[in-house]
């Protein structure tokens, strides 16, 4: 009764809901679990580090070259900030499913989107600096 | 290839406080520079990863019995840098 209930809700539900984390496949060895959250906790560091230089590029470069160049680098920064630390949590979810289900473990999309952004970011900053220095 | 017991739970311990210290860092620089608020916040937010959330993660997992995953604390320690890079846009492209 309550089973069938349930389904309908999902079936009716725009968003489809999946089941919660604990609830799926097997507890799978502590050591995987806790791997897995170390590498979450790496890319929130990643994370953290763009935003620093966001951060740096706004607060302690706020006069550096040509305005749209600044702003456009540090929008890009803060920009891959925010995708990587919401990577990293989706990335934590994923793989600790697929742990659980013992399924294979995830394709490289977010250290492929990081390093394109940052190529882009290192290049849009060489920019700056040669700008201002060539003066 | 096997580490001595309890290395799973200390390395766990000391990514939440390499990370707690980065927030905090990344905070005193947006203190003193976009936003004290924002900054101040991140601060706090990384201090209390560092010196309460890494002990704390060390002693549950030492403890053992089932799985140590923490979903809950996993979205919270995604929470504050997310919510600092949307309170600091704002200074910083303004």
């Amino acid at each position: 009764m309550l089973a069938s209930w349930q389904a309908g809700a999902v079936a009716r539900s725009p968003v489809r809901r999946r089941p919660p984390l604990r609830s799926v496949g097997r507890d799978p060895d502590p050591r995987f679990t806790l791997a897995n959250e170390r590498t979450f906790l790496a890319w929130l560091r990643t994370g953290l580090a763009l935003l620093a230089g966001a951060v740096a590029l706004a607060g302690l470069l706020p006069d550096l070259g040509p305005e749209p160049l600044r702003v456009g680098v540090t929008a890009l920064l803060l920009v891959l900030a925010v995708a990587v630390t919401g990577g990293a949590y989706l990335r934590w979810e994923r793989a600790e499913r697929a742990l659980r289900e013992d399924r294979p473990l995830l394709a490289p999309g977010l250290p492929r989107l990081v390093a394109g952004g940052l190529l882009v970011v290192v290049l849009a900053a060489a920019a700056l600096v040669l700008l201002v220095e060539g003066r | 290839m096997s580490a001595p017991p309890g290395a799973h739970a200390e390395r766990t311990a000391q990514a939440w406080q390499r990370t707690g210290l980065a927030a905090a860092a990344v905070g005193v620089l947006a203190a003193r520079t976009l936003s004290p608020a924002a900054g101040i916040a991140l601060v706090a937010a990384g201090a209390l990863a560092a010196v309460l959330v890494a002990p704390l993660r060390y002693a549950r997992v030492r403890a053992g019995g089932g799985s140590p995953v923490a979903p809950g604390l996993v979205l919270g320690a995604v929470l504050v840098p997310l919510l600092a890079a949307l309170a600091l846009a704002w200074p910083a492209l303004g």
